[in-house]
């Protein structure tokens, strides 16, 4: 066997006793690492904010809503009215248009009339 | 991302494994539970929201850290407070010798684990470093250098010094013949 194959084997050979000295340790002394884990682990629990997967789901479920959201509220077109109804507002603005040209000429006419009878007055 | 059931499940793989690195290391029960308690702690307090494959090279170079960290401040504490304690390699062998009352042959493997366990504590620091990262933890060798703080290279410099110096020192471990 070379030296590399000596090393290794020896290397095992003592990983194999020092794994059987981790079980002699005493009831005691296993008794206090117990405890100090039990610390270590709540320590953990009220100093770190542990994301579950439960927590890790909700979260990327929230996310994707929110995205969802956002693409919709930013993409959607303004809805129009029914054709009726434009056709309804366009035949009321054209009345109207009537009715405004109507006006007008009943004003000129009025005007016509009043600057006439300014002028009899003025010429009585 | 992990979570608290993973990250249990993570330290009651490693617990027992970093006990006892931290045992070979440090030589001393309590301080070794004191070590693995603050890396426990560290690991779950600043990376348990890390993915768990994340977990195993940031533990055991914590603990690597930590037992480093330990050496140093020790070094002064035990000049000047070394004649009150006991013997500081009666816990190690009281761990590695906990079942004395068994029949001959798993005695005798209590002995040679014993053995392993006192030549691995007595390898240089960086010798050690690299096999109980590369070999003990089963880090890779980019891992175990990440940890280290040095170079793949020197990583398996270390490692190569540090089991011919094992062989040196277990000859029960050289050879296939004991099976």
């Amino acid at each position: 066997m070379d030296e590399l194959g000596r090393d290794l084997e020896l290397q095992q050979r003592a990983l194999t006793m020092l794994r059987e000295t981790e079980r002699d340790l005493d009831p005691q002394t296993l008794d206090q690492l117990a405890a100090a884990r039990r610390a270590a682990v709540a320590s953990a629990d009220s100093s770190t904010p542990w994301l579950s997967p439960w927590l890790l789901g909700f979260g990327g479920t929230a996310a994707t809503a929110a995205l969802v959201l956002a693409i919709a509220l930013t993409s959607v077109e303004p809805e129009l009215p029914p054709l009726d109804q434009i056709e309804f507002a366009v035949a009321q603005e054209t009345e109207l248009l009537e009715d405004l040209e109507f006006v007008a000429w009943m004003m000129l006419e009025d005007g016509v009339e009043l600057e006439d009878a300014d002028d009899v007055s003025a010429s009585s | 991302m992990g979570n608290a059931a993973e990250l249990n499940q993570f330290l009651v793989e490693v617990e027992k494994r970093a006990f006892a690195m931290a045992m070979v290391s440090v030589k001393n029960r309590d301080d070794a539970l004191d070590i693995v308690q603050d890396v426990m702690m560290a690991l779950a307090r600043k990376y348990a929201a890390k993915p768990p494959s994340d977990w195993p090279p940031l533990f055991f170079r914590m603990l690597k850290n930590r037992i480093a960290d330990h050496h140093r401040s020790g070094s002064i504490r035990r000049r000047v407070m070394g004649w009150f304690s006991d013997d500081p390699d009666s816990d190690i062998e009281a761990v590695a010798a906990s079942r004395q009352d068994q029949p001959d042959v798993q005695r005798d493997q209590s002995v040679i684990k014993q053995k392993l366990i006192g030549a691995l504590s007595e390898l240089p620091e960086r010798q050690r470093q690299a096999f109980m990262l590369r070999i003990w933890a089963g880090l890779s060798v980019k891992e175990t250098s990440d940890a280290m703080a040095c170079g793949e290279g020197s990583v398996k410099t270390h490692l190569s010094r540090a089991t011919a110096a094992l062989r040196e020192r277990l000859p029960e471990f050289s050879g296939s013949d004991d099976g």
